[in-house]
């Protein structure tokens, strides 16, 4: 079958779809689309290395997931480290320029961390128990193509918005709210080269726009999945 | 946008084989990286509509702009966000729910129903702060004076439409739902000339309603407010019934009524009526009897534009009204005393907190004030951009600048880009009153012509600030010159020398409006039924030169030939002369499907053909509200439509791109639309770009950008218009296709602004950085997309993240080499080492892997030439910044095998069972390390150490010499030996503790039968290094 055929096909029962489908049906083909609820269970952590790049600058990171919800991020500058992480009730930062102690993040970064680090799993899994609801807006178009916005409310009654691409059914865009050295940019996460990783489809690429206009983006260089991940990568180091 | 593009696909399909190579058609969607960019200004504000405060949180304020959209401010009017980007700009009322201030309601369309009004598309409900908005119906509304929500029930909300100003209409008069929206019923409706003006209840009973019906018509040549429509009435049942209020009031041929209910007492209330005697009447039994209390200037002053009252939550006897100025009554409404006089004049909206009266909020034709003081003294809140410009021009000076005319605040000039972005004080104020066109003279830029309304035109020098009175004489006493009050200055574009101005006549000035020749006799319909602004207004007498009628409004010259001239009349004549003015013929009898007598917007005659032209016409003042666009190509003699269904909203501009004919760009009353095929379809132009009224538009002829005058949005500008150009003449048959780029101008960045908090307005200026540019047929989601770029030489110098969007993708082009490698320090950076040197001019290679697909393109990198050093100067630079980049690699190198060297041993000396002497060699060996490595790189944690080694002073120095482009200094050279040798003396250091020392610990450690230490050779490490 011709590569536009397909296509066209894909695109009219998308338009059909597009009048009646549910938020459920919307969560069922993203889950579908990663691989299955099995293999996304089977995915118990990442080990991604890659490189930030800005302005011209690079910069290498690597950063550790652990269901359910820990976290870690390195960046590295010129051999200097500096560790960002959430076991799933502490979030911590160590920065060698300010003191190098490592320190526990106040509420607001608190916040963010968790809601940066229920990677593997996302808003569509177990969502009653993780707090999370769920509100379908509706078609929007994101980069050319439909997707389904969908408003997602945290426990801590902050809002963020998912996009589900009406074609693949990944999640193609997150809209959120980042406080950055206190103030807030509201920032649109696109998602891209997606890669199969134990079964998973997992965007290789992360950019990340403010109005429309690129402010970086974060592409994997190499990427481990279900590596043991020792706990102390995570928790907030004894002195 | 799904279906059509489904629909299309079938059709396609249709054909039973399908094209692979089929061509892409672009959709609003697929611009994507094209951006528009808003420039302000935030000096003056626009005008507006209404204001919500929330009572429990007054740091809680929602703006509702006359043409600017919504925009929100959680900090007290320190920073605003625009949040309603997706919907008509023109707010008409607003009404937050004060128990939840995330809840607001928003009715579009203004009411304060001047000339220059633009219209909304109904009623608007947000429950998450403007995140997400429901359309609750009205859209045929035009617009909504007043909202008022039941405190006691917020499902329950009543809704003043007005309406059709142009027109009657049936779609107006009180609503009232009790779901939130979901269901109406019309409560209150008189005749289809008549909406309803404002609704209030009773605080302290909600069931208690009072509403104020008003008649009115607008036209084109006249206004008129007042009729048996209009009237006062109450009800006392939530609006099930009405009575009509005449105990004490005026009650044949009223206008437009103003109320209040007091908080404090609810009996008391206070109704502002227009009448042939304008009064201000009060009531202190809930409305059952009246007693006229005022009727100075502060209650008979402009009814239709000032109609406002609130009475002071905590006295009944202090009220507030809306007119030329805000004025205060503390005696129940017998004196009135002029309070904000520092504000802009025009006011429309008033907030008084509840908890401290003091406090207040007026917005006005200027924008939005407020007091802590019951009004004595006043603050500017200048964060908000909502300019309503009536027309743009630019110049030629670099970078370019923008003039333009607005609403009520003055003729004004700005530099459409600075490095620093845009404040409030890089705006340059050139004349007062309303302003229109402002053109700066093409020989000496330094004169600027604009104007103020009805025809009063001045010639300034910028310079000296001296202005010159060069408005057309009256032909003579009896005959006078009739001039729109937008009326059209216009410079040659075959001859720039020629300046014109329209009346009913054309003049034309070649001697910088010192003196003036009439061109033309009347070139209207000179209508005498229309030109009667001297009576009008209805019940008050409004003569503004608002409505002179039957003027020129539009004037081009042919780029071909001066004598070739269009002009356009506001009663629908299109005039042209092939002859300099000696013969006129009107053509608009030409153009088929066109009403009579609709007015000519724009006129925008063809660079690419002598004969083509096109033209909008613009209808809403007749209540008609289609888009009219044409285009000749035979000089008037026939007219097609180019105007689509894609199209909303009626037409005020058309522009043709100079350089690609089939690239056109149409602003309408709702946004920016464009054309790549010459008009036979057309897409709205989102990217930035709200649904705001786009008046006039110009396209810089050197630095191929469009710039927007937007009526509530300021000056946007969309760069880099080339883009559109190579799509619209380019079918697009690859995965990727890539635009030939323009080169890539090396250039060092400016300083940026410094720490002024947020408060102040800073419009964006250009993107400079080299970007490339394609076009993706679908939007990359699997697999691997790559962006390689090879440098003259054909090495590789870096891959940088692809773009993904479906349609138009830009990447920036890095002007700079990667970093040099520099030494690891864990506990500082080195910020000088941040960036690599500016490329080398030259052509480098762009390669685009996407799923083994393989795409290429070249971009030339130039040096931008106002920089003036030598290309000797730029390669001394070069060469002692590769240098001093060499030195840094160096350096890090050297720095690296100690720090792995002292690692190594630091391992050894904690081994078990090692003997003494082991030990001690050990130790020894890495003292030596430790202190050669403390002398290379900062190692003292803390974040103001001072502590600065010599991987800092090296950083430090190439930093210097690679920010900036032309020859270093003699210090920087003679630094660069010093340090040169230092480096070299710590490598030496380096290479002989691992030569010798360490060979020897390595033997010793071999004797003891302990592993050996891993000291990989200087290559090796040099290798992993780069690796990374």
């Amino acid at each position: 079958m011709n590569k536009l055929f397909a296509f066209a096909l894909i695109l009219v029962v998308a338009s059909v779809s597009a009048q009646s489908i549910t938020l459920d049906e919307i969560i069922n083909n993203n889950i579908e689309a990663r691989g299955g609820l099995g293999k996304i269970k089977s995915l118990k952590s990442l080990s991604i290395s890659g490189t930030m790049s800005m302005q011209g600058m690079e910069i290498p990171f690597s950063t550790f997931y652990a269901t359910r919800s820990k976290y870690r991020m390195e960046l590295t500058v010129q051999g200097m480290k500096i560790v960002q992480a959430y076991d799933g009730v502490t979030a911590w930062s160590l920065n060698p320029m300010r003191g190098g102690a490592a320190e526990k993040s106040a509420d607001a970064e608190l916040k963010q961390m968790k809601s940066q680090s229920d990677v593997i799993e996302g808003e569509f899994i177990e969502i009653a128990e993780k707090g999370n609801t769920l509100e379908l807006v509706g078609p929007e178009d994101v980069d050319g193509a439909t997707a389904y916005k969908i408003k997602v409310t945290d426990k801590e009654m902050e809002t963020h918005f998912v996009f589900v691409d009406a074609a693949t059914w990944l999640m193609v865009r997150c809209d959120k709210s980042l406080n950055l050295m206190g103030q807030n940019l509201d920032v649109e996460m696109l998602y891209s080269n997606f890669k199969d990783v134990a079964g998973v489809q997992l965007p290789a690429q992360i950019d990340i726009r403010h109005n429309g206009d690129e402010l970086m983006s974060m592409s994997w260089d190499s990427i481990n999945p279900n590596s043991t991940l020792s706990e102390d990568l995570f928790a907030f180091p004894k002195k | 946008m799904l279906k059509r593009t489904s629909i299309a696909l079938l059709i396609l399909l249709s054909f039973g084989s399908v094209n692979s190579l089929a061509q892409l058609t672009f959709t609003q969607y697929m611009l994507g990286a094209l951006r528009a960019r808003h420039i302000g200004p935030a000096v003056m504000g626009g005008r507006i509509s209404d204001v919500a405060v929330c009572n429990t949180n007054p740091a809680r304020m929602y703006v509702g702009a006359a043409g600017g959209g919504l925009w929100k401010s959680t900090n007290a009017g320190v920073t605003f966000t625009p949040v309603f980007e997706d919907h008509p700009q023109s707010i008409g009322a607003l009404a937050v729910d004060h128990e939840h201030p995330d809840t607001l309601w928003v009715g579009t369309g203004e009411p304060w129903t001047r000339n220059s009004v633009s219209m909304g598309k109904g009623l608007y409900r947000t429950v998450d702060g403007g995140k997400t908005w429901s359309m609750l119906g009205f859209e045929k509304s035009e617009r909504i004076a007043r909202i008022a929500i039941n405190p006691k029930n917020p499902a329950e909300v009543y809704v003043a439409v007005l309406g059709a100003l142009f027109s009657d209409s049936e779609e107006r008069g009180l609503y009232k739902t009790s779901d939130f929206g979901k269901t109406w019923k019309r409560l209150l409706y008189t005749n289809e000339k008549s909406g309803c003006a404002d609704v209030v209840l009773s605080p302290s009973d909600p069931s208690i309603v009072m509403a104020a019906m008003w008649q009115m018509r607008r036209t084109a040549w006249s206004f008129s407010s007042g009729g048996e429509g209009s009237g006062l009435f109450k009800s006392t049942n939530s609006g099930e019934s009405f009575e009509p209020c005449v105990n004490g009031l005026p009650i044949t041929n009223v206008g437009r009524i103003a109320l209040d209910i007091s908080a404090s007492n609810s009996n008391v209330m206070y109704a502002n009526v227009e009448s042939e005697k304008t009064a201000l009447y009060k009531s202190d039994n809930a409305g059952e009897s009246w007693t006229s209390v005022f009727d100075g200037v502060a209650s008979s002053l402009r009814p239709f534009y000032f109609s406002r009252l609130v009475v002071d939550p905590q006295n009944a006897d202090v009220v507030l009204k809306t007119g030329l100025n805000l004025y205060r009554s503390e005696d129940g409404g017998k004196t009135f005393e002029t309070i904000f006089g520092s504000a802009h004049s025009d006011h429309h909206a008033i907030w008084v907190d509840p908890k401290n009266s003091a406090h207040i909020v007026s917005c006005t034709d200027g924008g939005i004030y407020e007091s802590y003081d019951k009004g004595k003294s006043a603050r500017f809140l200048n964060s908000l951009p909502i300019s309503q410009f009536y027309h743009v021009t630019v110049d030629m000076a670099e970078p370019y600048n923008v003039y333009g005319g607005l609403q009520d605040n003055g003729s004004w000039k700005c530099p459409n880009t600075l490095n620093r972005g845009i404040g409030n004080s890089d705006w340059l104020f050139v004349g007062g009153g309303d302003g229109f066109h402002v053109v700066s003279d093409f020989k000496k830029p330094e004169l600027v012509y604009w104007e103020y309304q009805g025809g009063n035109m001045f010639r300034t020098n910028i310079r000296t600030e001296e202005a010159k009175s060069i408005r057309p004489p009256d032909p003579s006493a009896k005959e006078k010159l009739r001039f729109n009050w937008n009326t059209p200055i216009a410079m040659g574009r075959a001859n720039p020398g020629n300046l014109y101005v329209g009346s009913q006549f054309l003049h034309k000035s070649t001697d910088r409006g010192d003196s003036w020749k009439t061109i033309s006799s009347d070139l209207t319909t000179n209508d005498s039924s229309k030109l009667k602004q001297a009576d009008g207004g209805g019940l008050t007498l409004d003569n503004s030169s608002a409505e002179n009628h039957c003027t020129v409004i539009t004037i081009s010259e042919s780029p071909f030939d001066e004598k070739i001239l269009f002009v356009g009349t506001d009663d629908g004549n299109l005039q042209l002369t092939t002859n300099g003015g000696t013969n006129w013929t009107n053509v608009v009898g030409n153009v088929t499907g066109l009403p009579k007598n609709t007015w000519v917007s724009c006129i925008e005659p063809s660079v690419h053909d002598r004969k083509t032209f096109f033209v909008t016409f613009d209808g809403h003042m007749h209540g008609d509200m289609a888009t009219y666009l044409y285009k000749t190509t035979d000089l008037g003699k026939t007219f097609s439509s180019i105007a689509s269904t894609d199209i909303v909203g009626y037409a005020h501009v058309i522009r043709q791109d100079p350089k690609a004919k089939q690239l056109l760009f149409l602003g309408t009353e709702f946004g920016l639309y464009l054309s790549l095929d010459e008009g036979a379809s057309w897409l709205p132009f989102k990217n930035e770009v709200p649904q705001v009224s786009i008046r006039d538009a110009v396209i810089h002829p050197r630095d191929n950008d469009l710039v927007l005058a937007t009526h509530g949005r300021g000056v946007i500008v969309i760069d880099n218009i080339e883009i559109l150009r190579a799509l619209a003449s380019v079918e697009i048959v690859n995965n990727v296709h890539i635009i030939p780029t323009k080169p890539a101008v090396r250039r060092i960045g400016g300083m940026g602004g410094w720490f002024q908090g947020e408060n102040e307005y800073q419009g964006n200026s250009e993107d400079r950085s080299p970007r490339v540019w394609y076009v993706l047929k679908d939007r990359h989601l699997k697999g691997s997309f790559s962006v390689t770029i090879q440098d003259p030489q054909g090495k590789t110098i870096r891959k940088v993240p692809a773009s993904t969007r479906k349609g138009l993708n830009s990447i920036e082009l890095p002007l700079r080499m990667p970093a040099p490698l520099t030494a690891s320090s864990e506990v500082s950076m080195a910020g000088g080492t941040f960036t690599g040197p500016l490329l080398q001019e030259g052509v480098y290679t762009i390669h685009f892997d996407k799923n083994g697909e393989h795409f290429q393109s070249e971009i030339k990198v130039v040096t931008d030439t106002m920089y003036g050093h030598t290309v000797q100067e730029r390669a001394l630079q070069q060469s002692l910044v590769w240098e001093l980049y060499n030195l840094n690699e160096e350096l890090a190198i050297t720095t690296k095998r100690i720090q792995d060297a002292l690692g190594e041993v630091t391992e050894a000396k904690s081994r078990q069972g090692l003997s003494k002497e082991l030990l001690t060699a050990g130790e020894s060996v890495f003292a030596v390390l430790d202190s050669l490595n403390k002398a290379l790189v900062n190692t003292k944690l803390g974040f103001v150490t001072g502590e600065e080694q010599l991987r800092e002073e090296l950083a430090e120095l190439y930093g210097s010499v690679n920010g900036y482009m032309g020859k270093p200094t003699e210090s920087q050279q003679v630094r660069t030996a010093a340090l040169t040798s230092r480096v070299r003396i710590a490598t030496e250091q380096a290479e002989q503790i691992i030569g010798e020392p360490l060979a020897k610990l390595n033997s010793d450690l071999q004797a003891a039968n302990q592993p050996l230490l891993q000291i990989p050779t200087r290559e090796q490490t040099e290798a992993r290094m780069r690796k990374h």
